[in-house]
């Protein structure tokens, strides 16, 4: 009973079971083994197992075999490493997987030999497949991925990495299989690579930063992101190692940028700025010489009608003087009237400078010489308390302009000086040549000659100093100052070509600079001024004059030189008159005359129509005056004994040239 | 924790100590035959120990957990014969076996039998060739894979509490950075015996010098 019970179970098993007896033969062959043998089982039994399957006799069954017989020991063969050991077969012709386990059998006193064979086909097949299923997927992902996919256990040992080891990092997969992760990470970065059982940093999806280091020795920046898995209940992680040297000098590339752009910015910031206070300081500039010259304009109108006025005054009263002449009671009379009209004059002349309107006469000269040719008037317009250095460069180059006007301005200035010194001080005077490139100076270029007033004195404040030029502005108490003086100096500059500077700061005194151009021509002769008025001789004046109070007296002082004077009122008719052949010695025309022919164009045709006929042209105006060399010119207001020096001079130049 | 062993003689010994080298020996071919790479083997240490001593002896040798394959054997005396090695081997020693080129999910797979045959290998080689020197009946199971630490290992590998004969051998595979060890317990009883057939084996020798 119980040996047909043991019977039916062997054949119900679900393996192989087989038993061989000390001879090696065949002694129990269970069904599922006849099923999956194509040998019948009758022909089986008994027989030695090696003739049956002479094949394995070498093999790790054939060693197991005698071993366990002879040595009583047991043996584990697994289908992976021992694959087709008997040819076993499903039903449907596949071949059957089985591990194998062989093991001494105690059998009445003998040791036989029992083997048992484990279908594992299923669970391979099926393990095979759910493998094959994710694996397709898996791979595609990481066969394509650029970075590093590496898989370690739980020691940090390699177990498996992606192809693109070899781009990143020089080895072969094969080459780091099995090695610890350290082969890859320089020693900080291998070290936060986790290790145990435990989570810990980087496996929570904040990716870690690490050195690797490649095959050749060199290193370069990982990014790594680690997760973890398990399988078979063995803990593994797995990480992707990415290359970030490209990004990271991309991200110091546009650190720098950002660096230096905010560095850009400020320096582009302030050159703006720079160029917005310059476009400020022009705007300012441009604002009070637009300011000036209409202040000019209207300065410049006025006095040139009071000039005309006083031409006329100090006309009649010379008349007066010459037709008096025998009565004293009338000469102090004269003399008043004659001071009051060149104080007028003086004021108008003034006036005329800063408007620059007035007839500047320019000429080169030295200005070292006329400074020290100064000394004793600005000694005595000095204080004792103020001692007065002057600092003139022996090589000062010679300059153009008026200079007479020039030492006014120079007087005007140390007048100004003095008033700013309350007790104690000194002005210095000096003077030295200067080559400007239009960067300061107002953005004069050229060569320059600098005349500069210093003093110690109180000094200014910026809203005082950006005024000191206009007219009649003044700081000193009412009957102290005509507020002309800098207005002068300022007109006398910008009409000679040159400019005005003033530095001042409240407390440490003025400094103010005359830049008057050079001159590169050669001083001319001192005109020679005849004291006595010279007879005209009957010689006939064309006298062309619009002005109707200026007319009568000139024509009258004229007469009494023994001219005969010829009037015409404007340039058109004096023109018509010559063309037509009027005979005239001397023609004396005003510059500014209304009609289509002005004084100098007059002069121009008169010229042309009589090369010998002496011309004299006067003005008030200077603009027109200092480009017309070709004339003599005679500045208004002006003596009647000037008219009759220069009407003589005229006369005997051309005599001679005659 | 190592005591001296004053049952066995100092030739008795040097004797088991060949004995067991032997039998290392012959399993560490067996393993280089598999793996293709050398296998270098340490002299076999003798020592008396407790389970205790033992499970912490072996807990210090390396710090992250150990994977066993232990069998049993019986005969004129028992014990078993374990072949230790980290956990963190255990994937390497497959790879080395079964060869480069298996995708590690099939590793995985397939590390769990051919970890058992592996050992089975090692360990038969080398009980066989004890068994053979002794002229020693003895039979042995199939194997067991354990996985844990050194102490659990030892408790489901033997529970008694007495002191134990402990052969241990290094072996490594330098190029494979793969290391463990084997090692033999036996159970004290055996111990008498164990001593007769070292006699009896050095006898043999002695006898077969002399002629």
């Amino acid at each position: 009973m119980a040996d047909k019970v043991a019977a039916a179970l062997v054949d119900r098993v679900g393996g192989g079971l087989i038993l061989v007896d000390p001879a090696q033969r065949v002694r129990l062959w269970n069904r599922w083994m006849a099923q999956a043998t194509p040998l019948p089982v009758e022909n089986l039994l008994g027989r030695c197992l090696w003739d049956l399957f002479p094949g394995l006799r070498n093999t790790r069954l054939g060693v197991a075999v005698d071993e366990a017989l002879t040595t009583g020991t047991s043996s584990f063969l697994t289908h992976n490493l021992n694959a087709r050991l008997l040819p076993l077969f499903k039903p449907d012709g596949r071949q059957l997987l089985y591990d194998t386990s062989v093991q001494p059998f105690d059998m009445e006193g003998e040791r036989w030999c029992f083997i048992q064979l484990d279908d594992q086909t299923a669970n391979i097949e099926r393990e095979r497949a759910l493998r094959e299923r994710g694996e397709a997927r898996y791979r595609a992902v990481v066969d394509a991925a650029p970075e590093v996919i590496v898989t370690t256990d739980s020691a940090g040992v390699i177990q498996w990495i992606n192809g693109a080891v070899t781009r990143h990092f020089g080895y072969e997969p094969q080459d780091v299989v099995g090695h610890p992760i350290a082969l890859l990470l320089e020693n900080a970065g291998a070290d936060l690579w986790p290790r145990g059982q435990s989570e810990r940093a980087g496996e929570g999806g904040i990716p870690l930063e690490a050195t690797g280091r490649r095959k050749d020795g060199s290193t370069f920046d990982l990014e790594i992101s680690i997760g973890r898995w398990t399988s078979e209940q063995r803990l593994f992680r797995t990480g992707i190692l990415r290359d970030v040297t490209e990004r990271k000098r991309v991200d110091a590339e546009l650190r720098h940028l950002n660096a230096t752009l905010e560095a850009r910015v400020e320096e582009r910031t302030a050159a703006l700025r720079a160029e917005a206070a310059q476009r400020a300081r022009v705007e300012e500039t441009l604002l009070q010489s637009q300011k000036m010259e209409a202040v000019g304009q209207l300065t410049g109108g006025m006095a040139h009608d009071f000039n005309n006025l006083l031409q006329a005054l100090q006309a009649c009263l010379q008349m007066v003087g010459r037709r008096t002449k025998g009565m004293p009671e009338v000469q102090p009379l004269l003399d008043a009237g004659r001071q009051a009209v060149d104080r007028g004059a003086s004021l108008v002349r003034q006036l005329m400078s800063f408007a620059r309107k007035q007839a500047l006469i320019a000429e080169p000269f030295d200005v070292r010489e006329r400074l020290l040719g100064m000394r004793v008037i600005l000694d005595r317009a000095l204080r004792a308390d103020i001692r007065l250095q002057m600092d003139i460069h022996a090589d000062t180059w010679n300059i153009l302009g008026d200079p007479t006007q020039f030492e006014l301005a120079v007087l005007n200035l140390v007048v100004n000086a003095r008033d700013a010194i309350s007790a104690d001080g000194m002005v210095v005077v000096s003077a030295g040549n200067r080559t400007l490139d239009g960067t300061d100076a107002k953005g004069l270029r050229g060569e320059y000659v600098e005349i500069s007033v210093s003093d110690n004195g109180v000094g200014m404040s910026p809203e005082i100093s950006s005024r000191i030029f206009e007219p009649f502005f003044t700081t000193k108490s009412v009957g102290k100052g005509t507020g002309l003086g800098l207005a002068q100096v300022y007109g006398f500059c910008e009409q000679s070509g040159g400019t005005v500077t003033v530095v001042s700061t409240p407390g440490s005194g003025t400094h103010i600079s005359l830049f008057l151009p050079r001159s590169i021509a050669a001083m001319g002769e001192d005109s020679a001024r005849i004291s006595q008025p010279a007879k005209g001789e009957g010689a006939v004046v064309l006298l062309v004059e619009d002005d109707p109070i200026v007319l009568p007296v000139v024509k009258a002082a004229l007469e009494d030189l023994d001219y005969v004077v010829h009037h015409a009122s404007t340039g058109d008719e004096a023109l018509r008159r010559l063309t037509e052949g009027e005979a005239v010695d001397i023609l004396f025309t005003d510059l500014v005359m209304p009609g289509h022919t002005s004084g100098i164009a007059l002069a121009h045709q008169a010229r042309k129509l009589r090369p010998d006929l002496p011309i004299v042209l006067t003005t008030g105006y200077s603009s027109e005056l200092s480009r017309e060399s070709e004339f003599r010119l005679l500045a208004k207001p002006y003596q009647v004994e000037d008219i009759a020096a220069m009407f003589e001079a005229e006369l005997k130049r051309r005599q001679r040239s005659n | 924790m190592t005591t001296s062993f004053p049952e066995l003689g100092e030739i008795e010994r040097d004797a088991l100590t060949e004995i067991v080298n032997i039998g290392v020996g012959r399993a560490a071919r067996r393993l280089a035959d598999m793996i293709g790479e050398t296998v270098q083997l340490s002299v076999p240490r003798v020592e008396l120990l407790t389970r205790d001593v033992a499970a912490n002896l072996l807990d210090q040798r390396g710090s992250t957990g150990l994977v066993s394959v232990g069998q049993d054997f019986q005969g004129a005396f028992s014990g078993q014969a374990l072949l230790l090695f980290p956990e963190t081997n255990s994937l390497e020693l497959v790879r080395a076996v079964v060869g480069e080129g298996m995708a590690l999910d099939e590793i995985i797979a397939l590390e769990q039998g051919a970890l058992a045959e592996i050992g089975n290998i090692i360990l038969n080689g080398c009980l066989v060739s004890i068994a053979n020197l002794l002229r020693l009946d003895l039979t042995m199971s199939l194997p067991r894979v354990l996985r844990g630490s050194g102490r659990t290992i030892l408790a489901v590998e033997n529970g008694e509490p007495e002191p134990a004969l402990f052969l241990t051998i290094d072996f490594s595979v330098a190029s494979r950075n793969i290391n463990g060890y084997i090692a033999l317990l036996m159970d004290l009883p055996s111990l008498s015996v164990l001593r007769q057939l070292i006699d009896e084996f050095i006898a043999t020798i002695v006898q077969g010098e002399k002629p």
